[in-house]
């Protein structure tokens, strides 16, 4: 009942005027990012940050949440019209979705995009309301070695994010913990990898690295590729038809299983929509009643995909309440379990903004969906320009000193060289965000056991998941090994 | 060609290889001010360059010794698109998304890059809005845009558009530049109404 009471409080301040109108900023916000494929939901996010400088924590949280939400979905429209997925989360959206609306039915098909995105959305929202206090409460009984081991999990995620790679994403990974080690030392205060340079003696900020990474190095990319803009032909035709009950009804079991994993999947911290989609789509493939059909175009093959993708927002806002959210902590609101009791309004603020989110999008997708696709048409040089000095305005808000100029361009030029060695972004910002957190709690734990880093897995709680670690980490060679027994079994029965 | 191919999938490792051991004696030289036997500042960076010394030998073996195929996509997405029977539909539309990497012209990326350093070593002379508007309109026109003069009026908007978003919005100081650079941005900050 306190929950629900919260919650309506919650909902109460989303519902503010000014609240209201960053939500319609955030939403038409993450639409055009996910309909342009010259930007990417993430970056859009990590883009939008440096705005919320200048705004409350409660703004800013419900802007990010807005654009993040209305990320997932805004991509349906090009795949399924266009064949164009603005977004790699929308690639399986092109498998059925792209076919019905080849056999005549588009209409339908975004109907249907429509309609799993508000179910998954609902579901993963209802969920993380109430899951993320026994989450948070577990979290507030845990020491500095059980710490330490829900962070390593949170890296371990490096092995499910990057590519087939694992050496790569590893080095990803180190590189994003060491470059989050720069600068002085957080138990002794001693100065550490600064050479001498005046710059990163205060060390660097790890929105510096997300926004150049992904930022200039994206831009850089794309100048190497030099992409042109999408021709459309066919924006006047769009519109939306949703599906009848008795229609809805009949793919509740897709909606239902896109919905929790994606939820599930969206927990993983850095794992997120896409995995999500594929998963889903995947698992749709093997269990789901008309599996034989899917590919063709049917309801199925859109619904899971999108539930998922939608759902997986909810899911990733446990982890992110109960962990860390990078908007939270440039509020100088400490994450961590201790907000659910020590700012209950804000976190109900955003469990509502997500709500708000899912139902706005809705809306929004289903009558102005026909203006946000021209965006489509819009140069992509004239974006990257654009996106290059909303990444140098992210630099000099965050510190206001030249020399963070330099270290974003630094990063640009590292995560172009990253895409262009294939190494996976993604740990590096993982390792970068979640390093001085895995830092001072094994720092911590050394300090008060003597050294015994024997602990982490002898303590029942840190044991358990220090095994789930292990587990993640040989997820890849299991499967690995699994996959090409089969296929070697495969080849055999052929022969 | 066997030797420049060889060169390519091993390199990146051996200079990850090469800088994390360089890192480490780095390292070593952290002043120590704890107790004896107690873990120092050096003992975190030092377990992060072990995994990143490890990732890249081991790095090193697979490119020398593996011949299979590398994918961008992560594991588990692979596992799910060769469940739906989809792996080669992902492999295409996810490449597609990337672009081909023969149409792939690293000179445009080079320039790009160097118009960013240029930005940067400029800004503190030309102040902010003509270092913006040059930055701008290079960043468009090496990125392919055919319109130089249109080019140009979006730069020139941007650019002021920017100018007003820092000074009246979110309230942060700028570049000015020097001499007539200087002037130009008090005329400009006269204009928004900024002294």
């Amino acid at each position: 009942m306190d929950t629900l009471v919260h919650l309506l409080h919650g909902f109460a301040t989303v519902l503010q005027p000014v609240n209201l109108l960053v939500l319609l900023i955030g939403l038409v916000l993450g639409l055009i990012v996910a309909v342009l494929p010259g930007l990417t939901l993430v970056m859009g996010v990590v883009l939008a940050l440096p705005f919320t400088y200048g705004m409350g924590v409660i703004p800013a949280t419900i802007l990010l949440t807005a654009m993040y939400v209305s990320g997932t979905y805004g991509g349906a429209f090009t795949s399924i019209l266009f064949r164009i997925p603005g977004e790699p989360i929308d690639v399986p959206l092109l498998w059925d979705g792209y076919p019905m609306a080849r056999a005549g039915e588009p209409a339908l098909a975004l109907g249907w995009t429509l309609f799993a995105a508000l179910a998954g959305g609902l579901f993963a929202a209802i969920a993380m309301v109430f899951l993320s206090g026994p989450v948070a409460v577990v979290a507030l009984s845990l020491s500095t070695p059980e710490y330490f081991a829900v962070i390593m999990l949170g890296l371990s995620s490096v092995v499910s994010l990057g590519g087939s790679s694992l050496p790569k994403a590893l080095i990803s990974l180190s590189l994003g913990l060491l470059f989050s080690s720069v600068g002085t030392d957080p138990t002794y205060g001693e100065p550490r990898f600064d050479f001498g340079i005046s710059i990163l003696e205060d060390g660097i900020e790890y929105l510096l690295i997300m926004v150049g990474a992904y930022g200039l190095g994206e831009v850089l990319t794309r100048m190497e590729q030099r992409t042109t803009s999408a021709n459309l032909t066919s924006v006047g035709a769009i519109r939306t038809k949703l599906p009848s009950l008795k229609q809805a009804y009949a793919v509740k079991s897709s909606l239902i299983r896109g919905s929790v994993v994606g939820f599930i999947i969206g927990v993983i911290p850095g794992a997120g929509a896409t995995i999500a989609s594929f998963v889903s789509y995947g698992l749709e493939s093997q269990y789901g009643k008309r599996r034989r059909e899917l590919g063709t175009g049917i309801a199925e093959g859109i619904v899971a995909p999108q539930s998922a993708a939608t759902a997986s927002v909810g899911g990733a806002m446990v982890p992110l309440l109960t962990m860390g959210i990078p908007a939270f902590m440039l509020q100088g609101v400490q994450p961590g379990p201790h907000v659910f009791f020590k700012s209950g309004d804000l976190v109900f603020a955003v469990f509502a903004s997500v709500f708000a989110s899912v139902i706005g999008m809705c809306i929004l997708g289903y009558f102005a969906i026909k203006l946000l696709v021209k965006v489509l048409a819009f140069p992509e040089a004239v974006t990257s320009a654009f996106v290059v000095m909303f990444c140098f305005m992210g630099a000099m808000a965050s510190r206001s000193t030249s020399g963070d100029l330099w270290v974003i361009v630094s990063f640009g030029i590292l995560g172009y060289l990253f895409e262009r060695f294939r190494f996976p972004i993604a740990p590096l910002v993982l390792g970068a965000i979640l390093g001085p957190l895995a830092e001072t709690s094994f720092m911590t734990t050394m300090i008060s056991f003597s050294n015994d880093w024997t602990v982490f897995f002898t303590r029942p709680i840190s044991g358990a998941i220090m095994a789930l670690v292990v587990l993640a980490l040989i997820y890849p060679f299991v499967s690995e090994w699994m996959t090409s027994r089969k296929r070697r079994s495969v080849e055999t029965t052929t022969t | 060609m066997a030797i420049l191919d060889l060169a390519r999938r091993v390199g990146p490792f051996l200079v990850v290889f090469c800088a994390a051991a360089w890192l480490w004696t780095v390292a070593e030289s952290f002043a120590i001010s704890t107790r004896l036997g107690r873990a120092g500042p050096d003992l975190w960076p030092k377990i992060v360059l072990l995994l990143m010394l490890g990732a890249a030998l081991w790095g090193m073996a697979e490119a020398l010794f593996k011949r299979r195929p590398e994918t961008d996509t992560s594991i588990l997405i692979a596992n799910a698109t060769r469940a739906a029977g989809h792996e080669e539909d992902a492999r295409q539309d996810l490449a597609a998304d990337a672009g081909d990497p023969a149409d792939r012209r690293p000179i445009f990326a080079i320039s790009g890059m160097a118009a960013m350093l240029g930005y940067v070593a400029v800004i503190s002379y030309l102040g902010y809005a003509v270092s913006t508007f040059l930055l701008l309109l290079s960043i468009m026109l090496l990125a392919g845009y055919r319109r130089p003069f249109l080019a140009a009026l979006i730069s020139l908007i941007g650019c002021l558009v920017f100018f007003v978003v820092f000074q009246r919005i979110v309230y942060i100081s700028l570049p000015l530049g020097v001499g007539p650079f200087k002037e130009l941005s008090l005329t400009l900050m006269a204009l928004v109404g900024v002294r």
